[in-house]
């Protein structure tokens, strides 16, 4: 067991000009949880990679037992017991869990092959030995988001860390699968372990951490003992007070009969299984109204999501767009019959890494910005100002996408998205996703009030805090099939929606029947 | 891009041309009877010696155009490995529609040539791209076989209907000499398609870099997926690139006949493809960049040729220096550039990722 202190880094990302670390310090006591707190772009990420190996610091220093070390790469931190799963998971496909959580160093025959079954049994060893109850024969493709951070931990856990350092890890995850992840942390502390998570999440940190430190801005605020804090001075700490925008902006009655979107009775058949992904799905979205569509992972919402974005045919049934059908290639959400999507792959869909923030925006919307064939220069910066500005983007329009925080890649495409003037449709797909709690509040206010400039908003989503707090009306999905549309109200509860989205359907809580008339 | 980024690419241009330069020197060390008398030859001679400057010069025009035409693929993430056949093609179709047009004058007899050949070679990168498009056939597979085909059917071709039966090479009858280019450095090849090849590459860039196509061309190679969101027909850009960059081949032989060959002699444009693959790596696609990197290999080339016929170093050998240089060109290149979209190597990790994809 060890401890482990950093002292005074500093940081500074000359490609984007910016200090992203300022005297940061942080002191981890072994077997306890502890929590780094902070908005996007605090810094937590860069200092959590200084202390795996990933960055180096400009100045300061890192000790580890009192002793002085220095990280030249990633192994040398792993030498010392401290690994760090990230944001994005590195699990390979193609690979088994097994082979995912030995990769490196696994056992061989005497003759320099890869010994197959000591692979697997040294991964379902190490599985037993912390309590995880994961499959390790299977492959890396067909494991669940929660399933493949379990195999990045136990890659840590066989490779002797006994500091781990998980990056957001709950961002990804479901209800279930954060309850599991956090039996799993416990257990792993009770054997010892030092487990640092950086989070914004302040629900998160009251319920796993011991210890917590906040960081703002590159710097650190100061550590604190989780029960020392209340919830309300933490988030004061991280971001000043938080309210719901949903009390505070006053809802304008949704235009009922008035569908922009309609879904008629789509089927869409599953890859092998003979069990379809979606069965007879109908709903509508009408004007000045957010439908929120939840369900667990694997239960439909990614299918859906590739049908609006034309990635997917449905096998039958038919979508229609302001009475006409769905059109083929999206056009860009300021356009006349544009549709504003932000997709729930930000990095791969939303976003083209590569190049520049401005080419990003640039690139929706070719007839405007390339006037006879050629690109007009000033009619892009204003436009990619304007979109910046939406939800205060750290970046400079030429600045790479590759260099800005998840958080900010976020905040780029919610902005571009949801600039003005809005779209008629806007397909949302968890837009939470990675936002500290400033930019989630700057957020949800500005899809309120797009929805209130008459957009039909469809969200879907697998927070149900993020469903409930927008939606005016909520369908869930089990199986591939709507379980039920309920508006939002008292009776919407937490625990209704759970249990419909596991599939539980008690007769006396009879559901209104599915359709757009219903509204309280 | 960051300046560690340059940095890091810079450095490793820099070692690819030193050990390029380097292993060629070891070779001829090894191999030739005099070492300094064999350096010279190969290192300043091509320089001093107006016949091989002439010709190193003459030998960029189609590595300029074809690299273009290469770039034009890579950075739409298209593989053409079919340069080989899509010169020659072109360069045979030129040849027949100047012999068609020998008496008409000569202005139409260029245009005419030249569309001929861009159209040959498009065709033939075109095909490629619809094989992908209809049938997911894989353009990097699809591409060099395609190519090798059709270098055997115009081989018949040559040495069968259309040979010129008053000669006793395997080449077809010569093309107008009104219509071949101006010479520049007689009695080397060196031609006004130098300056065509020049204004080609111009155009390329403005291209590529300032116009809407070029845009979205890049945007397709750089995250298809990203292309699709934004609303761009992904499956045009599987397509219009191909056809460019065959067309753009074919171009590359025409200039060839019409400047230094004047007629289509069997395999004269052989490995002309592939070099161009080189020269395309090491400018990144940049057609800019396309020139000084067709100097650099036009100059080792030029080197080697006057080695081997000034200090009776074997063509065997010339042949073992080129694939070295080669070899070292598009292995360094492929382990230190891993800029999606640009390098084979990550092109060909995200190919082996697509494939996985349900």
């Amino acid at each position: 067991m060890k401890s482990v202190e950093l002292e005074d880094i500093d940081k500074y990302f000359p490609s984007s000009g910016t200090w992203a670390l300022i005297q940061a310090r942080l002191s981890l006591l072994p077997g306890q949880i502890h929590a780094v707190v902070g908005e996007n772009g605090a810094g937590k990420t860069t200092l959590m990679k200084i202390l795996a190996g990933l960055e180096r610091p400009d100045s300061g220093r890192i000790l580890v037992q009192g002793k002085s070390v220095k990280f030249n790469n990633p192994s040398d931190a792993a030498r010392l017991g401290i690994g760090m799963v990230h944001q994005h998971f590195m699990t390979i496909p193609g690979l088994s869990a097994a082979e995912n959580i030995l990769f490196g160093s696994e056992p061989r025959t005497a003759f320099g092959l890869l010994d197959r079954k000591g692979i697997v049994r040294s991964a379902a060893d190490c599985a037993a030995r912390y309590g995880f109850s994961i499959d390790v024969t299977r492959n890396a493709e067909s494991l669940s988001v929660g399933e493949r951070q379990q195999v990045e931990i136990l890659g840590l856990l066989y490779k002797n860390c006994d500091i781990l350092i998980l990056d957001e890890p709950t961002s990804v995850l479901t209800d279930q699968e954060i309850r599991a992840l956090f039996t799993v942390l416990k257990q792993l502390k009770a054997s010892g372990k030092t487990i640092v998570i950086i989070s914004h999440k302040v629900g998160e940190i009251k319920a796993i951490a011991d210890r917590l430190s906040v960081m703002k801005d590159g710097k650190s605020l100061g550590e604190f003992k989780t029960s020392d804090i209340s919830s309300h001075a933490l988030s004061d700490l991280i971001m000043g007070e938080y309210e719901s925008p949903r009390k505070k902006i006053k809802t304008l009655p949704s235009g009922q009969d008035h569908p922009v979107l309609e879904l008629q009775s789509l089927n869409l058949y599953g890859q092998k299984k003979k069990s379809s992904a979606l069965r007879d799905i109908s709903f509508s979205v009408n004007e000045r109204e957010v439908l929120g569509v939840c369900a667990l992972a694997n239960n439909g919402l990614k299918e859906m999501e590739d049908l609006l974005a034309g990635r997917l045919k449905p096998d039958s049934g038919s979508i229609f767009y302001l009475g006409k059908p769905y059109p083929k290639l999206r056009k860009a959400p300021w356009l006349e019959g544009g549709i504003a999507y932000v997709p729930s792959d930000r990095i791969g869909r939303g976003s083209c890494a590569e190049r520049s923030v401005a080419e990003n925006i640039v690139a929706l919307d070719r007839d405007y910005f390339f006037p006879h064939g050629l690109l007009d220069q000033s009619k892009a910066q204003a436009r990619t100002l304007k979109a910046i500005q939406v939800l205060s983007v750290k970046a400079k329009p030429e600045s790479n996408v590759s260099q800005l925080s998840g958080g900010n890649i976020q905040k780029m495409i919610l902005g571009r998205e949801l600039s003005e003037p809005p779209a008629k449709l806007c397909l949302l797909c968890e837009p939470g996703w990675g936002l500290d709690y400033a930019s989630l509040r700057r957020t949800y206010k500005r899809i309120l009030e797009v929805r209130n400039k008459g957009s039909a908003i469809l969200l879907l989503s697998s927070d149900i805090d993020e469903v409930l707090e927008l939606s005016d009306r909520i369908a869930v999905l089990h199986k591939g099939s709507l379980a039920g549309v309920v508006s939002n109200g008292p009776k919407a509860t937490k625990a209704r929606l759970g249990a419909l989205m596991m599939g539980l359907n008690s007769d006396d809580d009879r559901l209104t029947p599915i359709g757009n008339k219903e509204h309280e | 891009m960051n300046k560690r980024a340059l940095g890091d690419r810079g450095n490793s241009l820099v070692f690819t041309l030193l050990a390029a330069l380097f292993s060629s020197c070891l070779l001829l060390l090894f191999f030739s009877e005099s070492f300094l008398d064999s350096f010279a030859l190969f290192f300043i001679n091509p320089l001093t010696n107006r016949y091989y400057l002439g010709n190193m010069i003459a030998f960029m025009v189609p590595l300029i155009v074809a690299g273009l035409g290469i770039s034009f693929a890579f950075e739409s993430h298209n593989f053409n490995l079919g340069g080989e056949g899509q010169i020659y093609a072109g360069s045979f179709a030129a040849v027949l529609a100047a012999l068609a047009l020998e008496e008409k004058p000569v202005l139409m007899i260029w245009i005419v040539s030249f569309a001929a050949a861009a159209a040959a070679g498009g065709l033939i990168g075109a095909l490629s791209g619809i094989l992908k498009r209809r049938l997911a056939v894989d353009e990097l597979i699809s591409s060099f076989l395609v190519s090798s085909i059709v270098v055997l059917l115009v081989d018949f071709c040559i040495t069968g209907p259309f040979q010129d039966p008053s000669s006793n090479f395997q080449a077809t009858k010569a093309i107008p000499p009104a219509a071949t280019l101006p010479k520049l450095l007689p009695p080397s090849s060196l031609s006004t398609g130098i300056f065509a090849a020049l204004l080609v590459s111009f155009i390329g860039k403005f291209i590529l870099a300032r116009t809407r196509f070029g845009f979205e061309l890049r945007l397709c190679g750089a995250n298809k997926d990203f292309a699709r969101y934004a609303g761009i027909d992904e499956g045009l850009y599987a397509l219009v690139p191909m056809l460019l960059s065959g067309a753009l081949h074919g171009l590359a032989g025409a200039l060839m006949v019409f400047g230094s060959y004047g007629r289509m002699l069997r395999g004269f444009s052989s490995g002309v493809g592939w070099s161009a693959i080189a020269v395309a790596l090491i400018a990144r696609n940049n057609p800019i960049a396309l020139l000084p990197a067709a100097a650099f290999y036009a100059y080792l080339d030029a080197g080697s040729k006057s080695v081997m016929m000034g200090a009776g170093v074997s063509p065997e050998m010339v042949g073992i220096i080129q694939a070295v240089i080669f070899l070292f060109i598009t292995a360094t290149r492929l382990s230190f550039f891993r800029l999606p979209g640009s390098s084979l190597r990550s092109a060909l990790q995200d190919r082996a990722a697509d494939r996985r994809k349900p």
